[in-house]
């Protein structure tokens, strides 16, 4: 068990640190714990974990300066736990280098989703790769975007959110994350474009575009593309 | 003079006032006529058919016809308002409905007969009253009105036709008016009008009416009415000039003062100045003079008629105290800036004019300066003082006659012994010492006639040839003579001196009795202590019972006497104080708004912030009297300052509470999330982790969750009781199940039900074995240690030692719980065991609720708890309960 990933949990509150070791040991994880944020920087550097939970209240320090001190020297994965009705907290967390983010109470399904997801982003071989979730296939090499076998026809932005998308499937990517990709950094953040884009690509990739099953979005927050 | 071109600044700004005051309330119209039957209710209604045409909403509140067809046809097609009946003795009187009229809130309004005395038991004593009601709600009225029911020109109507006039107005409501429309006839057309009828005369009147409407008396009157409407018109042109800056045949700025007495005589010398004053356009002052000499009940009342009369008249009403009459006038005339003061004509010579050097007219024109004197005289058909010397009253003074008359006999027994050993001239010295030194203590009467008694006693007793009247030697005429003169200057000199002392006293008195006042008022803590001064205050001063009626939040009346009040106004009596209030002026006894109210109301007005009304009301049902009235005045003023004060502040607080809850609202849901969401999150995450096929596989892991998620759920529990505990203890529904119990049985209780959380922590429990069972609720009790040790529990580090200790302390049991860890911040000690109170220093978490339920536990069973750091290290938390602890519940 203990040649799995190390994941550091930071989070004052013994019970959540109990429950999330037990599940995430079970899951073949190599558990470290800290209570504040200070014991929490001192293992990210000795430990040098793989991923690193990070719970938002914290005694001594503000999750957000705790995020900023740990990106000042490592690009170890982060997963948020916060709150709900914080969504201007989270996309400053995840504008500020955090992976991904969950709202206490969540499944213990979603967490490792989550924490796979961050764990596969560092494996860096998606990129020219072939992306399959639920009947759709992007060939990032021919540029070839398929549904149920059958091609589907892309605008060169449509395509560019896509692959943005499918490079980070599974995590969440904020609107200025996405504006800044595509069209580069310093651009007007006026998210009603991209929702128009959001809205075209859906009709071509889902289903259902009225009930999307891939290209989801997180209220408040941006997109996330599953990989299912 | 360059002054006279000039507009004077007092009268521009007057001019604004009025105009400004037109401006915020209704306009009123007068249709003014000469005598009934020159057909004003006519005209008014001809008015009202025209508006009416012009779009106008118009509405006839209240028109007498008296049956003549062709007024009576002019009614058709005009809005009539309801009148309201009212039950008199059996007989029902229709009348002008005021509150009907402010509802429906026309913009015209018609109201007859401008001098009507109202019916008993309407608001107002007159329909002028109602008239300016209705202008202040911003209606405009129209209104009709005979020259002989305007109060300056009364006495003049009454000389002339021998009818006396009991309806009067006020002249100060005519000068509201902003146009007074003069329905003129000729003499001739009138008695026409008469002999067919068309002139309404009650029944009852007709010899009245007879007398009344001669030729000359309608002439007489017609030359009134002209005349009234001229002048007002030549002032509402001055006005218009004075604004325009146009220059004119005025001189700028005058002021009258016209001298107030008790007399009757005085009524004439008011409508006199009100008169010149309107003519010059000039302001005028009332001024009584207030003497020592208590007033009679007749001289009261007569002089509180002339005081009204003249305030009625639109003059402004003040009063002064000086022994002097003609210093009094000269000071406040130098105080008011008067240029002209008005003095009735001495009617005989006094004794005391000689002591004065001159009688007042002449003393006064002496020190005016350049100060106008007016002498009026006196018109022959007022009636003379009855009796000369009725001024020369003897109540109150009797006593001093009485004293005055045994000193000199106790005086002149001693110079019997006396006159042995010095001689006869001596004697007049002892006697002139006795007066000097009386005249200090006794009034002026009683002076000068010990002077009297004294000079005959000597010349009677002491002056050879003894017991005759008879003097002998010329040079004991001359002693004689000059005794009494100096006698009677003394004595005069001395009580005068006595008399402007004992003025100053008084004034100064008053002000220093307003001082304290506002001095007391200014140290109450709070409304309520201001209150129940000023009930005690009215008390003691005026024998009088008071109510306060106070403002609420919303800045409307509240809606009952404030409870430090001694007078139970009851429901009418706040009807009153309701006008009072949105009126802002006062009512009730003594004033002409619902004088039937019993009480006074005073309106607590500061800077135009209503604070309440004032309701005060003498044990004996009688009227407050002028100088009560004014002194009532400045007492109200000065409360309604204070309370204004009072509650600007408090509201202030009452916005800081509501901040501090909404303070202690956020951090208590903060915290409740925060409280709720940890165990939430465990159950859910093990929960779903329960349900993962990995985890399924692995029974030790699994039944960890399991356990994780029981604890969660006692984690849960706990804090649900805790909100509960709480709001019991808040809103005291708390009820104790009381029994005997063990301590050491309830520290074995509470560690059962920490025992999950005590896995890092080390227990020591020390307990006396010789504690007495005590009395106590188990149940909430054991809650109180939960909450202590679990408190240790979580702000020390694992492998820490806590320790409960019980033993007896005399007549108490101690139950402590120490901690080793790092103990408590000095700054969080205060305030402790407040409710959400969270330590400066403690971690994110929790609901501040633990401790201050701890209390509310602990002080319901009669006990204290307290906190401190212990010596060493870590925190103490001490539980004291008595021990013989029956009697409470």
């Amino acid at each position: 068990m203990s040649d799995g990933p190390v994941i550091l949990i930071i989070d004052d509150e013994a019970q959540i640190r109990r429950m999330l070791r037990l599940s995430l040991e079970a899951h073949g994880f190599t558990v470290k714990e800290a209570t504040t944020a200070q014991e929490g920087l001192q293992q990210a550097s000795l430990a040098r974990p793989d991923l690193i939970i990070l719970d938002l209240n914290l005694p001594d320090k503000g999750g957000l300066e705790t995020l900023k001190d740990i990106r000042g020297w490592s690009r170890t994965p982060v997963i948020v736990l916060s709150v709900r009705n914080s969504e201007q907290d989270k996309i400053e967390l995840l504008d500020s280098g955090a992976d991904d983010y969950l709202t206490k109470p969540f499944g213990m399904g979603e967490l490792l989703a989550r924490i796979r997801a961050a764990l596969r982003h560092i494996t860096p071989d998606t990129a020219d790769g072939v992306f399959s979730s639920g009947g759709l296939v992007i060939d990032f090499s021919r540029r070839i975007v398929t549904r149920q076998n059958e091609e589907i026809k892309l605008t060169p932005t449509e395509y560019s959110l896509l692959k943005l998308l499918a490079c980070n499937a599974g995590k969440v990517l904020t609107h200025n994350q996405i504006i800044d990709e595509l069209w580069g950094l310093g651009s007007q953040p006026d998210t009603s474009y991209l929702r128009v884009y959001v809205l075209q690509l859906r009709k071509k990739i889902e289903k259902d575009p009225s009930n999307p099953g891939i290209l989801i979005t997180e209220p408040g927050v941006g997109y996330r593309l599953l990989s299912i | 003079m360059t002054g006279e071109s000039r507009p004077d600044p007092e009268a521009l700004l007057a001019a604004i006032k009025r105009f400004e005051d037109r401006h915020n309330r209704g306009k009123l119209k007068i249709f003014f006529g000469m005598s009934a039957g020159v057909g004003k209710t006519y005209a008014m209604l001809k008015a009202a058919h025209k508006l009416k045409q012009e779009g106008v909403d118009v509405v006839v509140g209240y028109a007498e016809t008296h049956g003549r067809s062709e007024t009576d046809e002019l009614l058709a097609g005009l809005e009539l308002l309801q009148r309201i009946r009212i039950d008199y003795n059996g007989i029902i009187i229709e009348d002008f409905d005021l509150d009907a009229a402010i509802r429906r809130k026309p913009q015209v309004i018609l109201v007859d007969e401008l001098a009507h005395t109202n019916a008993e038991g309407m608001r107002h004593l007159k329909r002028y009253n109602d008239v300016v009601e209705l202008m202040d709600n911003r209606i405009n009225v129209y209104t009709t009105l005979n020259v002989q029911h305007v109060k300056s020109q009364s006495d003049v109507v009454e000389q002339i036709t021998g009818v006396k006039v009991r309806e009067t107005v006020p002249d100060s409501i005519l000068d509201l008016a902003d146009s007074i429309e003069l329905i003129d006839i000729s003499p001739e057309g009138l008695l026409k009008r008469l002999s067919e009828g068309k002139v309404y005369i009650p029944e009852k009147a007709e010899l009245a009416a007879a007398r009344f409407f001669r030729k000359g008396n309608i002439t007489a009157l017609r030359e009134m009415a002209l005349n009234y409407v001229a002048k007002s018109v030549d002032n509402d042109m001055r006005d218009y000039m004075r604004a325009q800056n146009i220059s004119g045949p005025w001189k700028a700025g005058d002021r009258l003062m016209v001298a107030v007495s008790p007399s009757p005589y005085s009524e004439y010398l008011i409508r006199w100045t009100r008169r010149m004053a309107f003519n010059l356009r000039a302001s005028w002052v009332a001024l009584y003079i207030e003497k020592q000499k208590t007033l009679s009940d007749q001289d009261q009342r007569c002089l509180t008629k002339n005081l009204n009369l003249a305030r009625e008249l639109g003059a402004e009403v003040i009063s002064t105290i000086d022994e002097d009459i003609v210093a009094g006038l000269i000071r406040v005339a130098g105080q008011r800036n008067i240029t002209q003061i008005v003095v009735g004509k001495p009617l005989r010579p006094y004794l005391t004019d000689y002591f004065y050097g001159g009688n007042l007219v002449e003393r006064l024109l002496k020190k005016s300066g350049d100060i106008e004197i007016h002498i009026v005289s006196q018109p022959s058909v007022m009636p003379k003082k009855k009796e000369l010397f009725q001024n020369w009253t003897l109540r109150g003074g009797f006593n001093e006659y009485l004293i005055a008359l045994a000193s000199v006999i106790i005086i002149t027994l001693l110079n019997f012994i006396l006159v042995h050993f010095t001689g006869y001239w001596t004697i007049a010295l002892v006697y002139l010492l006795y007066i000097s030194v009386a005249a200090l203590f006794i009034g002026r009467g009683a002076v000068f006639l010990s002077a009297l008694l004294s000079s005959v006693a000597w010349n009677f007793l002491f002056i050879p040839p003894l017991l005759t009247f008879r003097i002998g030697k010329i040079e004991d005429i001359v002693m004689f003579v000059t005794y009494f003169i100096i006698a009677f200057i003394i004595g005069g000199l001395t009580s005068k001196l006595h008399e402007k002392e004992w003025a100053l006293a008084v004034r100064e008195k008053r002000i220093s009795g307003l001082y304290e006042f506002s001095k007391i008022i200014g140290n109450a803590v709070d409304i309520d202590e201001s209150i129940s001064i000023s009930v005690r205050y009215f008390e003691e001063i005026f024998a009088a019972e008071t109510a306060f009626i106070l403002a609420d939040d919303s800045g409307n009346l509240g809606n009952a006497e404030h409870e430090k009040s001694s007078l139970d106004i009851g429901s009418n009596g706040m009807g009153v104080a309701e006008w009072v209030f949105s009126n802002r002026k006062a009512a009730g006894i003594g004033t002409e708004t619902l004088p039937q109210a019993g009480a006074l109301y005073i309106p607590l007005n500061s800077g135009g912030y209503m604070t309440g009304v004032l309701c005060t009301r003498r044990v004996d049902g009688n009227e407050f009297t002028f100088e009560q009235n004014n002194y009532l005045m400045n007492i109200a003023y000065l409360l309604s300052m204070r309370f204004q004060k009072d509650m600007v502040s408090e509201k202030g607080r009452k916005t800081k509470l509501i901040e501090e809850s909404e303070r202690l609202y956020r951090i208590l849901l903060n915290s409740l999330s925060h409280e709720l969401r940890t165990p939430l999150t465990t159950i859910t995450g093990a929960s779903s982790s329960l349900m993962d096929e990995v985890v399924i596989s692995k029974p030790e892991t699994r039944n960890s969750l399991v356990m994780e998620i029981n604890r969660a759920g006692v984690k849960l529990n706990r804090l649900v009781d805790n909100l509960l505990d709480m709001s019991r203890l808040e809103s005291g529904m708390l009820k104790l199940n009381l029994g005997r119990h063990d301590i050491s049985d309830l520290a074995s209780a509470a560690m059962r039900e920490l025992a999950p959380d005590l896995i890092n922590h080390k227990v020591i429990i020390d307990i006396a074995d010789d504690l007495p069972m005590i009395h106590m609720d188990f149940v909430l009790m054991e809650q109180v240690l939960i909450n202590l040790v679990y408190n240790a529990v979580n702000y020390t580090a694992p492998g820490t030692e806590i320790i409960i200790k019980s033993n007896l302390h005399q007549d108490h049991i101690i139950i402590s719980v120490s901690d080793n860890g790092p103990g408590l911040d000095p700054a969080d000690i205060p305030g402790l065991f407040d409710k959400f109170k969270r330590g400066v220093s403690t971690k994110p978490g929790g609901t501040g609720l633990g401790l201050s339920i701890c209390r509310g536990i602990v002080e319901a069973h009669n006990g204290t708890i307290t906190a401190r750091n212990s010596p060493g290290s870590g925190a103490d938390f001490i539980v004291t309960l008595p021990l013989n602890n029956e009697n409470y519940e």
